[in-house]
């Protein structure tokens, strides 16, 4: 009998079958406690969308331009983003994300991560089904102005002017973010971290929203924030005392990757009790944190179905 | 910011489907490494663990098998140091406390096995990385492409491994060749080292 056979027979008698206690231990482990990546709740996705940028009662006070760290590093990570190429993908191409996280009402963020596909025109969006994960679901996208498709998105960037004051005032007027109300500096803090949340940009103008960001008030950075999702380092640029339309004040923060300054996510947490949104809004304490994603991949594909 | 509400996400693979697929294997390969209870505790978080980071998973490759058989070797290696105390125990009393986990008549093993007792010694005198070489290679029955990708190594390295740890079981099981007391644990492997 050679050694190989040996070591093969040594312990063989041991019996299939793991424990049905495992598998319950792990199905509650992994089971999300909600959906997270779904339509949010109709009372919260209200309460986010006037949270996140709506006029508050208490207004910002308007401060001082962003620190002088923050000056340096968003022009470090200007001058390395600048250096990639991107090219315009085709219209037939996809943008395949996967996400984790989502608004959550206050329990723990759920590692559950949610993939799709956009078709890079917008006119198509492909996903798989829950019950049948080796599926692919297709469905043509109407077509919505206030959802701007990828191929817009990095259009108008490439349209956008290179001089900060100037490519911000551009992101006012040009409705591609949805980001009414706020102070102006929430406003522009807010269009500038949902532009450079599009997974496909031209390089230059990846790099020139990082220059425009070094200039709006308040935005500081914070290189020792709390880890994303995933439990990787983040560098965190951050806007703090940023009021939502209810007067809350929360902290929200811009998730980069801290070595390519890679866009990796978004946080928001309210620094007071209170409730965002209005009377069906959504209940929160101090210190919650109660959006977040991390953008765990983000690629150009053929077609839907492919992730690299 | 667009995030607050995104677009529609579709929901996880059913992990269900995937454990129901692939965990008696991963426990069974964990219990005959370090016992029943132990491999319960491994074999969630090796699910768990799989669960958390599906992203990382390449989706190309034809079988989840030799991904989740690298977590699970991963977190075995933390408890290297039992794993090696049992082995040696067995070739030491001829009572393998392992399969004690499973076997109702530990005394009738007592005699038997004289040839297990000496490949208990010779799996315990491996370097854990030369055990887990041979281990997913002899009871996962991995390709040596699986093992390197199961655990990151070059497939030169897998078969090297393989080879260095076979030739060291022959060697222990060689006729004629006297066999030594079972050594005690080196510093290095107190300190959770042995690394090979």
């Amino acid at each position: 009998m050679d050694d190989l056979t040996l070591v093969r027979e040594f312990r063989a008698d041991a019996p299939l079958g793991a424990p049905s206690a495992v598998r319950d231990a792990v199905l509650a482990a992994t089971t999300p406690r909600a959906r997270r990546f779904g339509p949010l709740p109709t009372a919260l996705a209200a309460a986010a969308a006037v949270a996140v940028g709506a006029v508050g009662v208490l207004a910002l006070q308007a401060g001082p331009a962003a620190s002088p760290s923050a000056a340096a590093v968003l022009g470090r990570a200007a001058t390395a983003v600048a250096a990639d190429q991107v090219p315009r993908p085709r219209d037939d191409q996809w943008v395949f994300e996967t996400v984790y996280g989502g608004a959550t009402d206050g329990g723990p963020f759920a590692m559950v991560p949610g993939e799709g596909w956009t078709r890079f025109d917008g006119t198509q969006y492909a996903d798989a089904p829950s019950d049948h994960p080796r599926a692919l679901h297709v469905q043509h996208l109407q077509d919505d102005p206030s959802v701007p498709s990828p191929a817009e998105w990095y259009d108008a960037a490439a349209r956008l002017p290179h001089e900060p004051a100037a490519l911000l005032a551009a992101l006012r007027a040009g409705g591609l973010a949805d980001v009414d109300g706020g102070t102006e500096a929430v406003r522009d803090f807010e269009a500038v971290v949902e532009a450079l949340g599009q997974p496909v940009l031209p390089a230059t103008a990846r790099a020139d929203l990082f220059d425009a960001l070094a200039t709006v008030p308040g935005v500081t950075i914070d290189a020792d924030a709390e880890p994303d999702l995933l439990g990787d380092p983040v560098l965190a640029v951050t806007l703090d005392r940023a009021p939502d339309a209810s007067g809350l004040l929360s902290r929200r923060e811009l998730l980069l990757d801290p070595d390519t300054y890679a866009y990796r996510g978004v946080r928001v947490t309210a620094l007071e009790g209170g409730r965002i949104g209005g009377a069906k809004g959504l209940d929160v304490t101090a210190g919650q944190t109660w959006y977040e994603d991390t953008v765990a991949d983000a690629v150009v594909v053929d077609r839907p179905g492919q992730r690299h | 910011m667009s995030t607050p509400n995104p677009p529609p996400r579709s929901e996880p693979p059913a992990f269900a489907e995937i454990y129901d697929r692939y965990a008696d294997d991963v426990h069974r390969y964990l219990r005959r490494r370090l016992g029943g209870d132990v491999a319960d505790d491994l074999t969630a978080d090796t699910f768990v663990a799989a669960f958390r980071s599906w992203s990382r998973f390449d989706p190309t490759a034809e079988s989840a098998r030799p991904w989740l058989f690298g977590i699970a070797s991963n977190l075995a290696a933390k408890h290297r140091r039992s794993e090696v105390r049992g082995l040696r125990a067995y070739a030491r009393s001829g009572v393998d406390p392992v399969a004690s986990s499973w076997a109702e008549a530990a005394d009738d093993r007592v005699s038997a096995q004289a040839m297990n007792r000496e490949l208990a010694t010779a799996l315990s005198e491996l370097s854990a990385g030369e055990r887990d070489v041979l281990l997913l290679v002899a009871w996962a029955e991995l390709s040596y492409a699986e093992v390197a990708a199961a655990l990151h190594l070059p497939v030169g390295t897998v078969r090297s491994r393989l080879n260095r740890a076979r030739r060291k079981v022959r060697t222990t099981l060689s006729p004629g060749t006297e066999r030594v007391a079972v050594r005690p644990l080196t510093a290095l492997e107190a300190r959770g080292g042995n690394h090979g």
